[in-house]
């Protein structure tokens, strides 16, 4: 599928329940995108059968069938117009365990449509997942209140609603006063594609309108380069090949860089993507590249490659806000679960608990709290047991995230404010 | 429980290790992967790209990223894409 409009990965979050899988449904329906066979299954059948009001549901069953019948690696990404952009839907899986995955993985989004079903208001996952997307470094939401078609499509629900949402954006500094709170029914394909006369007091976009609002965000290519290392290679006739991909800044050829923590330095003699010589990478290119000066055992996973002159930060210790998103009793100073930041895996001993931070409001709920559980938020401070690279969130966003495990459990996930930087050389 | 639509990425231990041979001991080791590609990356280096569905459960993609990693000559294991199904 051809496309000159520019690509936008738009992920889609919210509580179980709230019709994340109608909303995807829907704008894949509204959009043309659902598969012609699909369509025309359906028409058939309603030729047959003679009826014609559920094509939406019938659609939503069908594509339910599909999956049922295999995936390619293609297909496992659902993609649909708008006048504007081509999106591609990364549709956030439920579970915890995932958010590994969502932090470290390859499908950065660039947006995302926050869905909340206007009967039940703000939930435990809600604000989960509103705290990820920050962590994610999403900038762009889009609050979508859905099943305005339960509540009768009462203005005064969906203000109420309006108003637990603000606050909990308001909590992990996203500015809701410049997002766009939509009153919708994905069921119903109320405020989707056209406005509906239900809503008559909404005066705002529909959800399409409102995708069309979004802005293409820039590759950060104008931060240092940052590129943690995911292997290394021996390669016979041409040598160290360490291999990962580029999170931010560019790497040219010819470039004197330095890995940390192992403090080794080298020179970019080549760089390879897809078998192909290039002479830079920018961010989201995975490539393979030579160096000059660096033997295969020097360096290893985990491993972040920078300028010489802008090196990675190596930690002695950090600040992180932290929600803890599952633990089966209590975290306390002295914890020590496994760190999951880019392409390292840290033990890390949780040193201070300096603050407990109040999910509605945002204000600090009590200071050097004993003991943190699930559904906090916090401000931590974080002692390594070994050096890693990790940098601030407001000076790299996309090296200062990271998911905290234990016992084959996600535990927390988080961002680091501060850091104080060891002194290497 | 939904399932998830996961795309994995499986280095090989060195740069000669046979892709094919890999993609067979990886099918017999873990049942229910729905697609194989190769990926070409640098020098002559290429890794195999697998999709799979798991569910929307307990454990996420530790149990596959686990059992692959056991299997003989495989470098990296790394989870590039999970997605949703409807």
């Amino acid at each position: 599928m051809a496309s000159v409009k520019p690509h936008l990965n738009l992920a889609v979050i919210g509580h179980i329940d709230h019709g994340k899988s109608t909303t995807v449904g829907r704008l894949l329906f509204e959009t043309g995108a659902v598969p012609q066979h699909v369509i025309d299954g359906y028409r058939k059948e309603a030729e047959s059968k003679g009826k014609g009001s559920f094509e939406f549901a019938w659609v939503m069953d069908n594509l339910k069938e599909e999956r049922d019948r295999g995936i390619t690696i293609d297909i496992a990404h659902k993609r649909f117009d708008t006048a504007k952009f081509y999106f591609t839907i990364v549709d956030c899986p439920g579970h915890r365990d995932f958010v590994k995955n969502m932090i470290t993985g390859a499908s950065q989004a660039d947006a995302a449509v926050l869905v909340v079903s206007a009967p039940d208001g703000v939930q435990e996952q809600t604000k989960e997942h509103v705290f990820l997307a920050r962590t994610l470094g999403i900038q762009q939401l889009i609050i979508f209140v859905n099943k305005m078609d339960s509540v009768n499509y009462d203005q005064k629900k969906f203000e109420a609603v309006k108003a637990d949402i603000t606050n909990l954006l308001k909590m992990v500094a996203y500015k809701p006063d410049d997002m766009l709170f939509i009153p919708a029914s994905a069921f119903q394909g109320v405020n989707i594609a056209k406005k509906s006369d239900k809503t008559p007091w909404y005066k705002g976009p529909t959800l399409l309108e409102a995708l069309d609002t979004l802005k293409e965000p820039e590759k950060p290519t104008a931060l240092p380069l940052r590129l943690p290392i995911q292997d290394v290679y021996s390669i016979s006739g041409i040598g160290t090949v360490p291999v990962g991909r580029v999170e931010t800044g560019i790497m040219k050829k010819g470039m004197n860089v330095i890995f940390m923590p192992a403090n080794k330095t080298g020179e970019i003699k080549s760089i390879e993507m897809h078998h192909e010589e290039i002479p830079q990478a920018v961010p989201g290119d995975n490539v393979g590249f030579n160096v000059r000066g660096i033997a295969k055992n020097d360096i290893r996973r985990g491993d972040v490659l920078g300028p010489v002159e802008s090196p990675p930060a190596v930690a002695e210790e950090f600040t992180a806000q932290i929600v803890v998103l599952y633990h089966p009793s209590a975290i306390t100073v002295g914890y020590t679960p496994v760190f999951h930041c880019h392409t390292a895996q840290v033990a890390c001993t949780i040193t201070e608990l300096k603050k407990k931070l109040d999910p509605k409001t945002g204000q600090v709920k009590e200071e050097n709290p004993t003991f943190l559980k699930t559904g906090d938020a916090a401000i931590v401070v974080i002692k390594p047991s070994r050096p890693m690279v990790i940098e601030r969130i407001k000076e790299i966003p996309q090296m200062g995230r990271f998911a905290i495990r234990d016992m084959g459990s996600t535990i927390a996930a988080g961002m680091c404010i501060d850091l104080v930087q060891k002194q290497l050389r | 429980m939904g399932k998830v639509a996961a795309v994995l990425r499986i280095m090989p231990e060195s740069a000669e290790v046979n892709l094919k041979d890999l993609e067979q001991s990886i099918r017999k080791k873990v049942k229910g992967i729905q697609d194989v590609a190769t990926e070409p990356i640098a020098f002559g280096l290429q890794a195999l790209k697998i999709a799979v569905v798991v569910s929307d459960d307990e454990g996420g993609t530790d149990m596959i990223e686990k059992a692959l990693s056991e299997v003989p000559q495989v470098g990296q294991v790394e989870t590039i894409a999970v997605n949703r199904m409807i």
